[in-house]
């Protein structure tokens, strides 16, 4: 599924652009996430709770920075989780493209998300949704983070 | 039978199921409820992706945690289990061979991938969750569009397409039929359907290392099919593979064959040295087990203006889901809709294609009434024909049907048609429905807005079906045998090839022998589902065979030892056998009550001092062979009302007549007839066994997977016809009547309340029934 989300930060590209990149620095805006181990420059290994209705899942995930072109501001991670009870897992692609917007900037993600085994099932018809209120979590913690 | 006393006659009386007080009473004894000394509990790995090669298996960490005896792998199957594979000899069709559990790739959610076992069951549920398997994902194989698109990736590296088998069949003039004629077409494509047994599977494999005995306590149909598919995927020699079934808590077809579950169990049991047990939860069932239906028929018939159907060109294309279910090849199902195509209709041609394909979902299954989508669809068709006609789908019935005074006849696929009152059924279900009285209060039901509907469905049911059906399907059914045995007591114990899981068997069976036998039915004990004691049939409980087959087998059994009985008598009361009886446990000289001896006696005096000419024991095997007929049929009338502001469908009256031939106890027929209709109650309006684009299976528990309940099947009318009786046993099997002819019923009656949409798809939502209103 593909899922769209953007939202504005009061900090300028560059600021936003060092800061999205930094990972240690960001991966904590992240609700539930958190950084386990950093094995290469581009290679992460994250753990990630959500919750998807009555279901409370974590996630193993390993991300590979695919891209990080300055210059066009855009950014790939290449996603692939499993959930740690073995309830399925999901891979991702998500790319983050930022743009001025007058002093502030804006920020937009398209995640091309494939969801298997239970999360499937059962987050369906809710991923959107959770996605969604994560992604203004995220906003949250950014915007504070920069101010 | 015919000079049994009247009292004595328990064929035909609905007497209490012998099996009912012990299931009732939470003494019946499941695969669950065994204990046996040092049993270990196995639980499965399974995949969460549908279509993915293998990269890694981590289990180290598993593997130590407390409890935790083994983790097997395809790894350590290797050498223990040969590779699967469907029976060798069936030609044409491609042979995917597989393991046990999934070496290389994964292809469906739910393939098993390892078993851990421990010391219980949590322990091994918390060292499944311990366990990582690293997939590298493939394009999944989600719908027949997709196997039939060469761009897809295959599910097996050595079979060349996705395409398993295809067949192209003709049978009488096709090209005379279609010549001239009106063409109707139709497009069937039912859901998949999960068949949802009360009982999950499982099984205790329970391997001896000092005799090296292997007992398999499984949840099974079919016993001795599975000791056969054991033995040789095992290499484990046949007199060394037992399989006990205990109680069985349903199983619809989902508990045939071999499972790959079984082999991985064995193979632990046998590489450890103790019990293991594996009891299967419902979301696993629901997942992993079989699946059924989903078929797409596409049909053109040929028909004249006045209905006669002059012929019908059919295409079925067939998803089997990943892995054959053993030992059926994917071929299977397609000669049984073939051979059942035309139906209780006298229609002289038939034009046959069959393609079959591999997807990644969980395997087709038998399911109740397998070869449904004919009925299905050429009930849904002959409507379709009335409609564009513009005649009565009765009529359409009447000018097709079978009458009697055409029998015996053949249908154009091969097999006899003899016996069958199709056409009387036809006529009593429309009086009973009260068609005429039902059109009126349609037509005013729509001048205030509201919508009902009437449909029929007419189907005949091969119960067993006579002797040349399995020959028109290029396939043979073994006879059945039984064995009956007098005790020392003079009570009989019948041992059955049938493996009963809910149809009553210890009970009618039972009824059958105690009448021949003339004796009470307190006195007779069915034994059933042990390879150890019970006589050999590769199939066991399935394909309606009990009620003519298993019935005459213990007709014939009980028979051989009355006549044992009886020379034995004569022996010691000097009379000529053929001048005694035996009434109520008394062998007496006919006509006369009071000078004969109690049956115990003469069984004493058998078993201490055997009478010259007489082996010791009483005992005797017999063997049937399918007799005439065997046809079970009839017609189902369904009346609907829907809402048309929810699309919601009530069924507000349901009947049905049909003919089984002589009821041996009509509770438990009617039990058949409603259970089978309330499962097609929730195909035509419920069930939906769900994957999407990428095969994720989206229905793994009841809030996704609605079954029927009480609120949705109706209260259900039956009235039976008795045909004359072409053969001494004429008992036929009633099983899958009411789940094949059940859907089209209610297709047919919703589609009458919409004024003649067409419905191709089921099951009929509320949310379709909407769409279908708004056109």
């Amino acid at each position: 599924m593909k899922l769209e989300n953007s939202f504005s930060v009061p900090a300028s590209p560059q600021q936003t652009w060092d800061l999205l990149n930094d990972v240690p620095r960001v991966v904590p805006n992240m609700p539930g996430a958190r950084l386990d181990e950093v094995l290469e420059e581009n290679v992460f290994k994250a753990t990630m709770d959500v919750k998807l209705g009555p279901m409370a899942l974590q996630f193993a995930a390993d991300v590979r920075r695919e891209v990080a072109d300055e210059g066009s501001m855009t950014t790939t991670l290449a996603v692939k989780a499993r959930e740690t009870k073995n309830r399925g897992g999901a891979t991702a692609t998500i790319e983050s493209v930022l743009e001025a917007e007058g002093t502030g900037t804006r920020v937009t993600i398209v995640t091309d998300l494939h969801m298997h085994g239970a999360v499937a099932q059962y987050g369906r018809g809710v991923v959107p949704e959770v996605a969604g209120q994560m992604v203004s979590r995220f906003a949250e913690n950014l915007a504070a983070s920069l101010a | 039978m015919s000079g049994v006393a009247p009292a004595q006659r328990f064929v035909g009386q609905s007497v209490r199921r012998v099996e009912d007080r012990r299931i009732l009473t939470g003494r019946g004894r499941y695969i669950d409820d065994m204990q046996l000394p040092k049993m270990l509990h196995a639980v499965f790995v399974r995949s969460s992706v549908a279509h993915g090669r293998i990269v890694s298996v981590d289990v180290d960490a598993a593997r130590s945690m407390p409890g935790v005896v083994a983790v097997l792998t395809a790894l350590e199957l290797e050498g223990q289990a040969y590779p699967l594979s469907i029976q060798p000899d069936v030609p044409n069709v491609e042979r995917p061979v597989f393991t046990a559990l999934a070496s290389d790739k994964v292809r469906y959610v739910g393939d098993p991938i390892a078993v851990v076992v421990a010391e219980g069951r949590y322990a091994a549920e918390d060292a499944r969750d311990a366990i990582v398997v690293d997939y590298d994902p493939l394009e999944a194989v989600a719908s027949i569009e997709h196997a039939e698109n060469p761009e897809r990736p295959n599910l097996f590296d050595d079979i060349p397409s996705n395409l398993l088998y295809s067949e192209h069949r003709e049978f009488g003039d096709v090209e005379a039929a279609f010549e001239g004629a009106r063409v109707v077409k139709l497009t069937m494509r039912p859901q998949r359907v999960a068949h949802v047994p009360m009982e999950c599977r499982g099984g205790i494999a329970d391997y001896n290392s000092g005799s090296g005995d292997l007992i398999y306590y499984a949840t099974t149909q079919s016993p001795h099919g599975l000791k056969l598919g054991l033995s040789g995927v095992l290499a484990q020699p046949a007199e060394q593979v037992r399989v006990i079934t205990p109680d069985v808590g349903g199983a619809f077809g989902q508990k045939a064959g071999l499972q790959r579950e079984d082999v991985a169990l064995c193979v632990a049991s046998r590489m450890l040295g103790r019990p293991v047990k594996w009891v299967e939860d419902r979301v696993e069932n629901m997942t992993s087990a079989s699946h059924a239906r989903s078929e797409i028929l596409e049909i053109s018939a040929a028909v004249d203006d006045d209905g006669t159907i002059r012929g019908l060109d059919v295409t079925m294309r067939l998803d089997v889901g990943a892995y054959p279910v053993l030992p059926f090849p994917p071929s299977f199902l397609g000669p049984i809709v073939r051979t059942m195509m035309t139906g209780p209709y006298h229609i002289p041609a038939l034009r046959w294609a069959n393609t079959v394909y591999a997807t990644n979902k969980a395997s087709y299954g038998t399911y109740r009434g397998p070869w449904a989508i004919e009925t299905l669809a050429r009930e849904a068709l002959v409507d379709r024909i009335a409609r564009e006609l513009g005649l009565d789908p009765l009529d359409v019935r009447r000018r097709n049907v079978y009458t009697v005074e055409e029998q015996p006849t053949e249908m154009v696929t091969g097999p006899t048609i003899e016996g069958i009152r199709a056409s009387e059924a036809l006529e009593r279900a429309a009086e009973l429905a009260g068609e005429r009285d039902f059109r009126a209060a349609q037509a005013k039901a729509r001048e205030e807005g509201r919508l009902i509907g009437l449909g029929y469905s007419s189907y005949i049911e091969p119960a067993p079906g006579p002797p040349n059906l399995f020959p028109s399907m290029e396939s043979g059914l073994p006879p059945e045998r039984a064995y009956a045995r007098l005790e020392i007591d003079g009570h009989l114990t019948v041992t059955t090839a049938q493996a009963p899981h809910g149809q009553g068997h210890e009970t009618t069976l039972a009824q059958v022998a105690a009448t021949e036998m003339g004796i009470p039915l307190e006195h007779v004990r069915v034994i059933h589902g042990d390879t150890q004691l019970t006589p050999f049939s590769v199939i066991g409980t399935g394909g309606s065979r009990a009620a003519t087959m298993a019935s005459g087998a213990a007709l014939l059994a009980t028979r051989s030892v009355k006549e044992k009985v009886l020379e034995i008598a004569g022996h010691i009361m000097e009379i000529s056998p053929s001048d005694l009886e035996i009434v109520d446990a008394t062998v007496r000289p006919k006509g006369d009550p009071a000078g004969g001896m109690p049956l115990a006696n003469v069984a004493g005096a058998a078993y201490f001092a055997a009478p010259p000419g007489e082996d010791a024991g009483l005992r005797s095997s017999s063997v049937m062979h399918e007799p005439p007929g065997g046809w079970s049929g009839g017609t189902h009338a369904c009346q609907v009302e829907i809402d048309p502001q929810t699309g919601v469908v009530e069924i507000t009256r349901y009947l049905v007549v049909e003919d089984c031939g002589e009821l041996i106890n009509p509770a438990i027929v009617e039990g058949q007839i409603r259970g089978g209709i309330a499962q097609g109650v929730g195909i035509a309006l419920l069930e939906n066994a769900l994957y999407d684009e990428e095969a994720n299976f989206l229905a793994g528990t009841f809030m996704d997977y609605l079954v029927p309940t009480v609120m949705e099947v109706p209260r259900i009318e039956i009235e039976h016809l008795e045909g004359d009786a072409l053969h001494e046993v004429n008992y036929r099997g009633v099983g899958e009547g009411g789940t094949i002819a059940a859907p089209p019923a209610v297709l047919n009656a919703v589609a009458d309340a919409l004024g003649g949409v067409p419905i191709t798809t089921l099951p009929m939502t509320p949310e379709r029934v909407l769409e279908l209103i708004d056109g």
